[in-house]
């Protein structure tokens, strides 16, 4: 019988901290009881469903209450010491709650404000906190998991190539460590029911999925069997999101048999969901497969198979430590086996071996990244508090006689700062579960935009707990001090002597106000920012302009054979009536997807080499682009075919590294490693228009021949129209061709503006918002100050218009009220607004400093929006009956 | 103690005891009213002495390894404030079917 299920224990929770409620002699009987009905329905449930425990647990506040009341009716009540400093402390909480009920309009303002800066805080570290702080998916032992970075200097790099042979050398001589496993991550071409598609696979040591502590969703994992037998008996674990997409879920997908690199594996397992190992940046990860069969994919320098003995890739490490052993000493022991590799291979010498725990983010290196996150809102919570401080101040001018009486009946200053600050904690933690709520959804949103997991887990809970009570006491410490410092004589000459903005109330306008401003102008560089980086991308009609990318190495094509399928892929394409032009582009600086390459060029009597963008075009690629030939000529068909003799440039490249006209000029060209005595001399033939955004504006030359061929290249076409199915028909000219080779990717350059405008989005966006929030908050309290100090003036108002005073003249005078600190928090707080801003994004996101025009437009929507958050209670104010107002006092 | 008239809930819950429901978990299932509604009317009983409360046997819960159950039952002043009810009302003694209280 489980009688300790979770349910039934946060239940047994629940009802002893409500035991606090009922009165003590009744109290453990009380809890004996529920104790009781708890079992039953305990019992009951596991036919039924837990709703039914739900409905019981419903019932407890209720008769916690009931008990109390019932007891204190037939019993004189019994109070504890009355002069303790938090004797009848519920009485207060008490007090404080219909205080919020009583005033609904009031509560509501603070209460939402409140919560919208604390989720956006929240929301903020539960981000920060996905991304440094939780563990890896799936991953369990964490804690004792260590990362073994083998490395060495080399110019100015590091060059983290490893051998088999270290991960045996690390074996036997680390003995801190339980077990290591290894890893690489490679691209393969996997094919699933003969539709092949390039996913990224992890080849790992068989004891990988047990050092990792990871269980299966379905299936089992790898074992060190699966390794010693990987080509005999080859098999592979795929990842849950791959089981999803390739494979619908279904559960008969193991024991399947699908084609990696043309070898036949056979599926034996899935792994967790959201697991993809413990490494940033691997979470496409679809395929698990044993070391060797890295053999399939894995390439030297020269593009030249290797196999597992022999190769030298960054192969990565992961070990678990022994109980009583700390990573210093792993450290230690690492550093024998890198003095050992340094003296067995010479090229190898100077290696080193870093040992760190198994991180996301290490926590020490990011607590500066994790502050800076988290600076903005923060800040539109300062805002939020300062908002809550302004409205409760208000609240407590009105209150000044009130607490009058109560210390002219003997209460204690103590017990007035009490309450005020039990106030503020009630109205803290109402917003603070609200802000929850609205975290909970904002994060399903932000989930879209990233790939991990970020639930609200107990650190998100704990930080929602410590911000909200540092929030409570941050609003309520201003009401509170000016409650301790109430005297007997506050109340007597009635509230007229309080109706201007007193020093602490102008300050926190002012306050509020320049930080709005900083955020505001920050949100709306961001804005500025995005919209210039959505549509313009330059190419005329881009739904028209489709890329398709292609990689033929995981097939093993010989260049010949590569460039063979390109021609008559090309060839084929241009048959179509539907495609105006077309083109082949490789290493190609264009879009995002292209693997764009680098090279070495000299000018004439210049021996310093300079880096630029370069591809190879063949076809129409200019026409696909719609960059027309400005000078000289494009390329003609004996150009691909003869020796690299002639290129083009475009026009930033004439303009920032040539000077002067480009056809005609000489210059020499060599790949990322050539030097000057094996650079290809090429002349410049003509000149194409650059692009209009980065990085295609940058310096380019394109070639009618490679430097070196790469089995990679993107097929560029431009049709007549919009078109329809591009994948079925592409699908279908490739399938002729040969069937094995999968399109890597297919967009249009109008999807392709879209993804690179999202670079940012969630973070400009996020600070817009924030931005637009600050702003609501700054016209809120804004709004609330005015209107109450109106309500406090009434009288005075009355007097006014009795006296003869116009509609006109109440208006500006009660607007002069609002607008005055609102000025001078425009003034003041510009300095700082500009550092603030001028902080943000510098720290943050490396934009452009502080931007004029988006400060102005900021200060004067802010403007604006206190003009009118001030103007609609001063409207109000002169629409005042002089004889009503008069007669309320 | 005055005299306040029966609330419904009250004489449902009455009538509930009466039909051999013993604990609050049986009388809401019996009545259909939510928790929040049972248990403080059962406090609200007590306080009237219309129903008196006894806790299970210690024995028996031992034996079963879980806490014991609170029983209720009805005085003889609820009886009588059943009775003059249930001849009022003359459905009210149909409500629940009558069960045994072993």
């Amino acid at each position: 019988v489980s009688r300790g299920t979770i349910p039934p224990r946060l239940a047994t929770a629940f009802i002893s901290l409500l035991s606090l409620l009922v009165p003590r002699h009744h109290r453990s009987r009380w809890r004996e009881e529920w104790a009781g009905e708890l079992d039953a329905a305990a019992e009951q449930a596991r036919a039924a469903s837990p709703l039914r425990l739900l409905a019981l647990i419903n019932g407890v506040l209720p008769d916690a209450i009931a008990m109390r009341r019932t007891s204190l009716q037939s019993k004189p009540r019994s109070r504890g010491s009355r002069t303790g400093p938090f004797h009848a402390l519920d009485q207060d909480i008490r007090y404080a709650m219909r205080g919020l009920v009583a005033a609904p309009a009031f509560s509501i303002a603070i209460c939402s404000s409140l919560a919208l800066a604390m989720a956006a805080n929240i929301v903020a570290f539960s981000v920060m906190n996905a991304a440094v702080f939780r563990p890896f998916s799936g991953v369990n032992g964490q804690d004792r998991l260590v990362r073994l970075n083998v490395s060495r200097a080399e110019g100015r790099g590091t060059n983290v190539a490893s051998t088999y042979r270290d991960l045996q050398l690390l074996r036997d001589t680390v003995t801190g460590l339980s077990a290591i496993a290894a890893y690489h991550s490679t691209d393969v071409t996997i094919s699933v029911a003969s539709q092949p598609q390039l996913a990224e696979s992890a080849f790992v040591t068989g004891n990988y999925f047990e050092v990792l502590g990871v269980a299966p969703a379905a299936g089992r994992t790898l074992t060190s069997r699966d390794e010693v037998d990987a080509w005999g008996r080859p098999v592979a674990v795929i990842s849950h999101r791959f089981w999803r997409t390739a494979f619908n879920t279904d559960p008969n997908a193991i024991g399947q048999e699908i084609l990696v690199n043309g070898l036949g594996v056979r599926v034996i397992g899935v792994g967790p969901e959201h697991f993809s190992g413990v490494e940033k940046g691997d979470y496409e990860v679809a395929v698990w497969l044993p070391l060797p069969l890295g053999e399939l994919a894995w390439r030297d320098a020269r593009r030249q198979p290797v196999t597992l003995s022999t190769a030298a890739l960054p192969f990565r490490y992961v070990g678990k430590t022994r109980n009583d052993v700390s990573i210093e000493q792993v450290q230690a022991q690492s550093e024998a086996v890198a003095r050992v590799i340094s003296r067995e291979y010479p090229a190898r010498a100077g290696t080193s071996i870093y040992v760190r725990r198994v991180w996301l983010n290490d926590p020490a290196d990011n607590a500066f990244n994790v502050v800076r996150f988290l600076i903005v809102p923060l800040f539109v919570l300062a805002i939020g508090c300062v908002n809550a401080a302004n409205l409760l101040l208000a609240r407590a001018t009105r209150r000044a006689r009130e607490w009058a009486v109560r210390i002219a009946l003997g209460s204690s200053t103590w017990r007035l700062t009490r309450q005020i600050l039990v106030e503020s904690l009630v109205v803290g933690f109402v917003s603070g579960s609200a802000a929850l709520g609205l975290t909970a959804g904002a994060l399903r949103w932000v989930e879209t935009y990233l790939p991990i997991p970020i639930p609200i887990d107990h650190r998100v809970l704990l930080y929602t707990v410590v911000a909200t009570a540092l929030t409570s006491l941050a609003f309520g410490l201003a009401p509170a001090i000016r409650a301790s410092r109430a005297r007997t004589s506050d109340g007597r000459f009635g509230p007229m002597g309080a109706a201007r903005l007193g020093p602490w109330r102008f300050g926190l306008v002012v306050a509020q106000v320049a930080l709005s401003l900083g955020l505001l102008a920050t949100g709306t560089q961001f804005i500025k920012t995005l919209l210039d980086s959505v549509p313009s991308y330059g190419v005329p009609e881009p739904e028209r302009v489709v890329l398709a990318s292609f990689d033929l190495d995981p097939l093993r094509y010989t260049p010949e054979s590569a460039d063979d399928f390109y021609q008559r892929l090309l060839d084929d394409m241009k048959r179509r009536p539907e495609i105006a032009h077309a083109g082949l582009l490789q290493g190609a600086p264009f879009f995002s997807g292209t693997t764009s390459g680098w090279i070495k060029l000299w000018l004439p009597d210049d021996e310093r080499p300079r880096s630029v963008l370069a591809g190879v075009v063949v076809g129409d690629v200019f026409e696909v682009m719609r960059l027309p030939i400005v000078a000289g000529q494009t390329f003609i068909a004996q150009d691909h075919t003869a020796r690299l003799r002639s290129i083009i440039v475009n026009e930033a490249f004439v303009s920032s590294v040539l000077k002067t006209a480009g056809p005609g000029r000489v210059v020499r060209i060599a790949d990322a490693q050539g030097g000057l005595a094996t650079a290809t001399e090429v002349t410049i033939q003509g000149v194409v228009a650059s692009a209009k955004n980065k990085p295609h504006s940058l310096p380019t030359i394109y070639l009618p021949v490679p430097l070196e061929a790469t089995p990679a290249r993107t097929l560029m076409l431009r049709y007549r129209n919009t078109p329809g199915d591009v994948a079925g028909t592409l699908q279908q000219v490739v399938r002729k061709l040969d069937q094995r080779v999968p399109i890597k990717k297919l967009t249009t350059a109008e999807t392709e503006a879209r993804v690179r405008s999202e670079e940012g989005p969630l973070i400009a966006g996020g600070v817009a918002i924030l931005g637009v929030l600050a702003l609501l908050l700054a016209a809120g309290g804004l709004y609330g100050i005015v209107t109450y100090i109106v309500s406090l003036r009434l009288r005075e108002l009355g007097v006014r218009m009795a006296l003869g005073a116009t509609r006109a003249e109440i208006v500006r005078m009660v607007l002069r009220q609002g607008l005055v600190p609102t000025a001078a928090g425009c003034v003041i707080g510009a300095g700082g607004a500009a550092a603030v801003g001028a902080v943000v994004r510098s720290r943050l996101y490396g934009a452009s400093p502080v931007d004029p025009i988006a400060f102005g437009l900021a200060a004067s929507v802010l403007l604006i929006a206190m003009l009118l958050a001030s103007g609609i209670p001063a409207r109000k104010a002169a629409d005042v009956d002089p004889v009503v107002a008069l007669r309320t006092e | 103690m005055g005299d306040p008239s029966l609330s419904y809930t009250g004489l449902f819950v009455l009538q509930a005891i009466a039909s051999g429901r013993r604990f609050g978990l049986e009388i809401m299932e019996a009545t259909g009213l939510p928790s929040g509604t049972i248990y403080p009317a059962l406090r609200r009983l007590e306080a009237l002495e219309l129903v008196q409360s006894d806790w299970e046997a210690d024995k028996r819960a031992r034996q079963e390894g879980r806490p014991r159950r609170r029983y209720y039952e009805l005085t003889p002043a609820g009886k009588g404030r059943l009775g003059e009810a249930a001849a009022r009302f003359k459905a009210v003694s149909h409500l629940f079917p009558k069960r045994s209280t072993s």
